[in-house]
């Protein structure tokens, strides 16, 4: 168990360390200039090229890019994301930033959509090819369906709009900094979310459930005496599986930011520093950017691996 | 079961409160003064990054800085100086010294005196080759400033604090112009707080990302990334400040639309596509004022030598019908580069509608009709891409084998640089305050990249004229010169002059003494006058 903990975790890192040397490569064959880009169109001439040449000089962009590269991972491997070129704050502080609001919009979104995902998942499965499965089964595939940014807007323009009955975007109305007020700011994007993860999420649940309602031992327990509630129990525990491995993956695209629905709610969350680091070709906030889904991803199917062995003692013993 | 649920359910709120308690901080701040505070909230559209005048800003930090940094003077909605830290100013006869008269009394917003000293230390650090601004175009004419550039003088000998509260700045040349090198910007930095800084390192000074000494009417208190930044007003400005907190926020056209209607925000910045859905709204007006600069067509000098053609391009393309259909008759057309009322004679050619006339000049030019034209532009603006379709099928109906040509605005100069373009979508430009301004954009040694002739035009003669305009101290001499050039320039199409478009602002009823300005990026320029009624 411990060695193939060891050989798991070397193995993540390096797939890290591959992940960073690509990452660093990919930001850098892609076209623009990042210096370029911070001089408005209109300044042209002797004072865009002093302006330039003295940023590019500042930012190591000068030197040749393998120097660049040599610099960049020796300070990746004390653990410097290095600092954004734009707006000179270091990245893992910028990173550390949005961490809050996108763990608290995601968190949130993602607890929600799971309790509704599973009794709602349950319930199409049990009660199959009825009127309770086919509208769960219809509103999920339409919220699956329909895009979050047509959501996004309609929502705002019924509930902020029309009805006056939420804000209509950010964090925070102006000036006031209190609970109720944040969490009036939070109804609209995390109900869109939760309902989008959790419609997809009950597709999961119902058919990994119908799928082990079938099986033999589901049978043996009701040919037992055993009640339908307590097949249900061993199904669903069961099933639990392959909602993990979904679960896994779904959690590191989620931390990384809704960023449609950032965007459209002006949430100042990881998607829309990803944005804004693409539109600017802010190097070491996109690196860092992609480091910190490497990490997730790693850390997530390491921590799926894991609970297979505490859910499945099948997994344990044929070890 | 059951419990399990209402466990979940304590759980979840449980966390939700944690994970909001993390993020907002503290709670309790609701024990106001005495007097309620007014507080209004405006559009960015944008994402400012820091708030640096020596650097190249982009709209939104330039319409921020103009509430925190005060310059000498600022430009009104007329394109002329209105007085800011200076009441007012004189120029030498030959039009070579300038003399600024600050204010009585003026004091940074931590009560430190303001002075000519500070004055005199700005404008160095623009000056400064170690500083490397990307905004010295007003200094180069400055007495001293080559022996600054070339590290011979620590300081622009011809920047003067003659006392206290005057400003003497000597030039090489007459420059009648002056004034409209410095735009809206140039706002005065404390030499107390910044003076010790190495001017190096100065670019990098924490001091530009939150600039908490203010000489604007308001002071910056916090600036929340992709959020909003929160001013208050200036106890110490030498006006009264007519609001108490503005909340400059950060937001897309659409949400911030929605919070028109919502009465979440006071002030929009809004894109003609808007205006119907806006003006439909209650307790909002719309008004409107001219862009000091237009939207254009670039022209290719190298491919295009022949004015003949130039002036074909134009005749062939329906320009009112381009501002009637995409700006919903927003924009005004115009027939010359030079944009200032006085230096434009009224008996330029307008360049109406005309595929014939196009075409003769085309044969009479021997331009080849099945050769492709392509047309470059950045794609993702509304009204651009709406303009674009329009020039396409202008062009296609004169019988020019005209095509669309998407680019990215990584490559756009380079395309111009090596000449690699026939027409293009370019925008933008300050040209209403001075033709010295225009200059900058058809003088044969400003050809790209030396200076902003992106058309890589030359013309020897409208040389002549502008380096004549330009040094000319008599305005009425001044005027008829310009006035020439303007007739050349306007005979040798150097730009395909597409628009000059009006800029929209949306402002809620309860937001008042608000001016149109037709420079986006000033336009909170009367923000110490604005006051609010609830």
């Amino acid at each position: 168990m411990l060695r193939s903990l060891i050989t798991r975790l070397l193995s993540s890192v390096a797939v890290f360390l591959l992940i960073a040397v690509g990452l660093f490569a990919l930001v850098r064959l892609a076209p623009g200039d990042p210096v370029e880009m911070m001089v408005p169109p209109d300044v042209l001439g002797e004072d865009r090229e002093a302006y330039t040449a003295a940023v590019r000089e500042r930012l190591g962009l000068d030197q040749p890019i393998a120097v660049q590269f040599v610099r960049w991972f020796g300070a990746l491997m004390s653990g410097d994301l290095g600092y954004s070129y734009t707006n000179g704050q270091p990245v893992g502080e910028l990173l550390a930033d949005r961490l809050g609001p996108t763990v608290l919009l995601m968190g949130s979104a993602l607890l929600i959509g799971l309790i509704i995902a599973v009794p709602a998942g349950v319930i199409a499965a049990v009660r199959r090819n009825t009127v309770a499965d086919y509208a769960i089964s219809t509103v999920s595939v339409i919220a699956i369906a329909v895009p979050s940014f047509f959501l996004g807007m309609l929502a705002i323009y019924v509930f902020a709009v029309k009805l006056h009955w939420l804000p209509s975007s950010g964090m925070h109305s102006p000036g006031k900094d209190d609970l109720g007020d944040l969490l009036l700011h939070m109804v609209m994007p995390v109900g869109l979310l939760a309902l989008a993860i959790s419609a997809s999420f009950i597709r999961y649940v119902r058919s990994g459930v119908l799928e082990e309602l079938g099986k033999d031992y589901v049978r043996t327990i009701i040919a037992k005496g055993g009640t339908p509630a307590r097949a249900l129990r061993h199904a669903l525990r069961n099933s639990l599986m392959s909602l993990i491995t979904v679960l896994a993956m779904t959690i590191p695209v989620t931390l990384s930011g809704a960023v449609v629905l950032e965007q459209i709610f002006a949430w100042p969350g990881m998607g829309q520093l990803a944005i804004y680091a693409l539109t600017n070709r802010d190097y070491p906030i996109l690196i860092g950017f992609g480091l910190y889904i490497a990490v997730l991803v790693l850390v997530c199917n390491l921590i799926a691996d894991l609970s297979y062995s505490f859910i499945d003692p099948r997994v344990r013993t044929a070890r | 079961m059951r419990t399990r649920i209402a466990a979940g359910a304590v759980a979840l709120g449980l966390t939700t409160a944690l994970l909001a308690g993390c993020t907002s901080g503290s709670t309790n701040e609701s024990e106001g003064p005495v007097d309620d505070p007014t507080s209004a909230s405006l559009y960015l559209y944008q994402k400012p990054v820091q708030f640096n005048p020596l650097a190249p800003g982009q709209g939104a930090e330039q319409l921020t800085m103009s509430l925190v940094y005060n310059g000498l003077f600022n430009v009104g909605p007329d394109f002329e100086p209105v007085p800011r830290l200076a009441e007012s100013w004189d120029m030498s006869d030959d039009a070579k010294t300038y003399t600024f008269h600050l204010r009585d009394g003026l004091q940074w917003s931590d009560g430190e005196p303001l002075t000519a000293e500070d004055v005199v230390f700005t404008y160095n650090l623009f000056a400064n080759p170690e500083v490397a601004s990307a905004n010295t175009a007003p200094f180069r004419g400055v007495v001293g400033f080559e022996d600054v550039q070339s590290g011979a003088a620590d300081t622009v000998s011809g920047i003067v604090a003659t006392d206290d509260q005057t400003v003497t700045i000597e030039l090489t040349d007459a420059t009648p112009g002056f004034l409209a090198l410095f735009g809206g910007g140039y706002g005065i930095l404390p030499e107390h707080v910044l003076g010790e800084v190495a001017p190096g390192a100065i670019m990098e000074d924490e001091f530009f990302k939150l600039p908490t000494v203010s000489s604007g009417p308001y002071i910056m208190k916090e600036f929340n990334v992709d959020e909003n930044v929160i001013l208050e007003a200036n106890p110490n400005y030498w006006s009264e400040v007519g609001i108490d907190t503005l909340y400059l926020q950060m937001l897309t056209s659409d949400v911030a639309t929605a919070q028109l209607a919502t009465g979440e925000i006071d002030l929009v910045q809004i894109s003609p596509q808007d205006l119907g859905t806006v003006e439909a709204l209650d307790g909002v007006s719309v008004t409107s004022a001219p862009s000091p600069g237009f939207l254009r067509l670039l022209v290719n000098f190298e491919k295009f030598p022949d004015e003949r053609i130039r002036q074909a391009f134009l005749y062939a393309i329906d320009r009112d019908g381009i501002i009637a259909g995409v700006l919903g008759g927003n924009g005004d057309a115009i027939n010359s580069t030079i944009m200032t009322p006085w230096a434009l004679p009224d008996d330029l050619e307008k360049y109406e509608y005309n595929p014939e006339k196009a075409a003769e000049l085309l044969a009479e030019a021997g331009f080849d009709m099945s050769q492709e034209l392509k047309i470059s532009w950045i794609p993702g603006t509304a009204d651009r891409d709406a303009a674009v379709a329009v020039v396409l099928e202008n062009l296609k109906t004169a019988g020019i084998n005209a095509v669309a040509n998407q680019i990215e605005s990584a490559n756009q100069l380079g395309m111009i640089e090596n000449a690699e373009y026939d027409l293009m979508i370019s925008g933008g430009g300050t040209y209403t305050p001075d033709p010295t301004v225009s200059a900058n954009a058809l003088l044969c040694d400003r050809v790209y990249p030396a200076g902003g002739n992106t058309s890589l035009f030359c013309n020897p003669e409208l040389d002549a004229l502008l380096n004549e305009g330009a040094i000319t101290a008599d305005p009425d001499e001044r005027a008829a010169i310009y006035q020439d050039a303007a007739r050349l320039d306007n005979q040798q199409v150097p730009y395909l002059w597409l628009y000059v478009p009006s800029t929209l602002w949306a402002a809620s009823d309860r937001l008042q003494g608000f001016e149109p300005h037709g420079d986006f990026a000033n336009g909170f320029w009367n923000a110490a006058d604005w006051t609010v009624t609830d």
